[in-house]
């Protein structure tokens, strides 16, 4: 038995370990008190501007769309960025259909859109299953990037659409499918973690999830306890981290902590 | 009872033993352990195509609809059908080499690559008239990611008489990109590794089941 990528594997599975820690205090603490406005959550305006877009929407009788970006469910670097997007269509799909707004999702791939199907199947069934309402995804592309931003441009710029919710995996692609609403006024919620498609979110819209953001809208958007314990948890380990690296500052700049960390990635001998 | 045991509780154990069976195999080599897990990783491709078809019979229900009751824009729609229709049987047909037979790699080379390179060449234009509203808008974040991308730019000319005058901009971009871009980048980054940990725990212990009905 061994480490296959050295130490720095140790190092991992610890924090790992500190989360899980986190958020089992977190749970026990969450199942004491019972009510989430006793745990402090940290501010987060682009959800709440969309719940106002949404009732905007409503209004005005127009449809929504959404988009958990162009990443699959069987490629390791998106897969999580995926899952963040899925839960924001469902969380975001429930509230539209609950305030009678048409829902458009659209996939890049056809196992996201099974899973994407499924979230609003599930949210047309929290909300009532409200009669005329149209809730559907639609499989735009398989996995190809640009032939999607062809198509949810063409979804988006629809008149019938109010706006749109592009929040998961996505890479340069976002600026054509953002640039479409922005150009008509619509409204946008846009949230991404790579840094080629992260430096085109203030171009598109306003309301903008950055990095760990779109991991933590879920939590605000349908408030389940495991949800916000894990942002709980996340946000504690968050805190080791920045704690970590203010020491390493510390450590480097007196002089005690010399040269690279390369020796985490060395592997043990046997 | 049944029905939750099927649609909730199997696929639940599922995931989070196959999940937990793949985390554990990434943080420790385990000689007997190997055989199991690439078995796993090609389920993964089997289903992924299985995936693949489903995705195949939503294009074809949505944009069949679509044609038959000849809502807006039919025509793309009915030659969406008929691309994939010809794609599929140039695949299929008898002394085909699939994917990599030589008609359909035509079809890929000189249509779909060339449609794709026009499209994404658009985000340059795109991009300039992002730059252009946001400057005229005066939003704050906006803004210093256009300043900055102009810097940058300006950084990366290399037409030898300007050199002298752009030596100031070039060390500006040189410090933009290797101080607060990469400070960026990293900060982004790490925060997003933490969220995809809780998200995948979450997924792993069974609290959030994307997968199940």
């Amino acid at each position: 038995m061994v480490l296959p990528y050295g130490y720095a594997t140790l190092l991992a599975g610890l924090l790992l370990v500190l989360f899980a820690i986190l958020f089992y205090v977190f749970w026990g603490l969450w199942h004491r008190r019972g009510r989430l406005s006793d745990i402090p959550l940290r501010s987060l305006p682009p959800v709440e501007n969309l719940r106002t877009s949404l009732r905007r929407a409503a209004e005005m009788g127009e449809a929504v769309h959404l988009s958990p970006g162009v990443g699959a469910i069987d490629d390791r670097s998106s897969v999580a960025e995926t899952l963040a997007g899925l839960e924001v269509v469902q969380g975001v799909a429930r509230d539209a259909l609950a305030l009678g707004v048409p829902v458009h999702v659209t996939t890049n791939d056809g196992l996201v859109n099974l899973l994407a199907e499924n979230s609003v199947q599930r949210a047309l069934r929290e909300a009532g299953h409200p009669a005329g309402l149209e809730a559907a995804s639609e499989l735009v592309a398989q996995q190809n990037r640009v032939a999607y931003a062809a198509g949810v441009m063409d979804r988006v710029g629809r008149p019938e659409v109010q706006g749109s919710v592009l929040v998961g995996s996505f890479t340069e692609e976002l600026l054509l499918m953002g640039e479409v609403g922005a150009r008509q006024t619509k409204f946008q919620v846009a949230g991404a973690v790579r840094p080629d498609a992260a430096s085109f979110l203030p171009l598109v819209t306003d309301d903008f999830l950055l990095g760990e953001e779109i991991y933590a809208a879920g939590a605000y958007i349908d408030p389940k306890p495991a949800r916000v314990v894990s942002l709980l948890a996340q946000d504690g380990i968050r805190m080791v981290l920045i704690l970590l690296i203010v020491l390493g500052v510390i450590l480097a700049t007196m002089g005690i902590l010399e040269g690279t960390l390369e020796f985490l990635f060395q592997m043990p001998s046997p | 009872m049944v029905r939750r045991i099927v649609s909730v509780i199997i696929p639940w154990v599922l995931a989070s033993a196959v999940g937990i069976l793949v985390l554990v195999g990434f943080f420790v080599t385990i000689r007997g352990l190997d055989p199991l897990l690439n078995g796993l990783v090609e389920w993964a491709t089997i289903i992924a195509g299985f995936g693949v078809l489903l995705g195949l019979v939503n294009v074809a229900q949505v944009h069949g609809r679509r044609v038959v009751r000849r809502e807006g824009g039919w025509p793309y729609s009915l030659a969406l059908l008929l691309s994939a229709l010809i794609v599929l049987v140039l695949g299929l047909m008898p002394g085909s080499y699939g994917s990599g037979d030589p008609y359909v790699q035509w079809v890929f080379r000189h249509v779909l690559e060339p449609l794709s390179l026009t499209f994404f060449s658009l985000l340059a234009f795109f991009l300039a008239s992002a730059f252009f509203r946001a400057l005229r808008l005066r939003n704050l974040e906006a803004t210093l990611v256009t300043v900055s991308a102009a810097i940058v730019l300006l950084g990366q000319v290399r037409l030898a008489p300007l050199r002298p005058f752009l030596e100031p901009v070039v060390q500006l971009q040189e410090w933009l990109l290797r101080v607060p871009a990469m400070a960026g980048v990293r900060a982004v980054l790490i925060g997003a590794a933490i969220g995809a940990v809780s998200t995948a725990m979450r997924v792993l212990l069974g609290l959030e089941r994307p997968y199940a009905e």
